[in-house]
């Protein structure tokens, strides 16, 4: 194997090992490319072949199996950090959803118990959700400067994003069924303010999951 | 030196030799590696999560530049990660005074 052919495989296999979001991966294995051109010119000055030289810069740079890990979790935690964003923004303009369209599509608001009940459930949960969502924000930005936000973070920000969706869409869904009965307007609204916005999250958190 | 000992160690000595100008990865690990005289033994690769750790956590900035005709991605020291720096080092001197103190350096 000549010295291009030991520092592309090895970049074919680190990037094989990696999974995310497609720019950060692009962007670390370039990183991971132009140290080794660097390491292979610099071998190349000292008096190596050019193979030996690339050789040499692959075994200091590291196996796959040592590297990988920090690459994926430098993905993971860019991967979350997009979740809890979307998450977040969703979640901020939900109360204004609920307020506007989806109770104003004709039908005076509802009275009962049940209703009053989940109205209560859907703002408690929301405060929750919005208050969970900044602190994984952070989590996994500035607070690095405390702790190692790695996988471990990615996996909770996943996983309650993805808790989030459902249970968001559940408490919409209960609740429409409750006020608006078989309304094909209020579930037209209900679909596009809500369901579809948690089914981004959803898929942002499952894929945030694939990186953990 | 073993990477187990360094571990913890890493990003202070990463700011440390951004401090006085913006360097790409790998000149941050040739800098790692003359001020430390060779004696960081640790897989240059394990270098970059810790630079993307270190601007997530606001300490580095970076930014795509062209150095020497190619484009690199260039670190520099951030206001927050200069005064991370300076705690770091001040905490070290506490630390390597203390420890000195009780294995009684010649």
């Amino acid at each position: 194997m000549d010295g291009v052919s030991a520092v592309t495989a090895y970049l074919a296999d680190l990037e094989h090992a990696l999974v995310g979001p497609s720019r950060v991966r692009r962007d670390l294995v370039q990183e991971a490319a132009d140290h080794l051109e660097d390491a292979t010119a610099a071998y190349v000055r000292a008096g190596c072949d050019e193979r030996r030289a690339a050789e040499r810069a692959v075994v200091d740079f590291g196996t796959v199996d040592d590297v990988a890990p920090g690459f994926q979790a430098t993905l993971a935690v860019s991967s979350a950090r997009r979740t809890a964003m979307l998450l977040l923004a969703f979640m901020v303009v939900q109360p204004f959803a609920w307020d506007g369209p989806l109770i104003s599509t004709g039908a005076p608001t509802p009275g009962g118990a049940v209703y009053a009940a989940l109205d209560s459930a859907v703002e408690a949960t929301g405060t929750v959700m919005i208050a969970v969502a900044a602190l994984l924000l952070v989590v996994t930005g500035i607070g690095g400067r405390w702790f190692d936000a790695g996988r471990r973070a990615a996996l909770v920000t996943a996983g309650f994003a993805m808790v989030s969706s459902v249970v968001l869409v559940g408490i919409g869904a209960t609740t429409t069924a409750v006020g608006a009965g078989p309304d094909p307007n209020s579930w037209l609204v209900l679909g596009v303010v809500v369901g579809l916005p948690m089914a981004a999250v959803a898929v942002s958190a499952r894929r945030t999951l694939a990186t953990c | 030196m073993k990477a187990d000992a360094l571990r913890g160690h890493l990003d202070s000595l990463i700011l440390a030799v951004v401090e006085d100008e913006p360097l790409h990865g790998y000149a941050i690990i040739e800098a790692l590696s003359a001020r430390s005289g060779g004696e960081l033994g640790l897989p240059t690769g394990t270098v970059y999560p810790a630079l993307r750790r270190l601007e997530r956590a606001g300490y580095l900035d970076s930014a795509w530049s062209t150095v020497g005709g190619r484009r690199r991605r260039t670190y520099s020291l951030s206001h927050a990660g200069t005064k991370a720096l300076a705690r770091h080092r001040e905490e070290w001197r506490t630390f390597s005074a203390v420890v000195g103190r009780v294995l009684g350096e010649a």
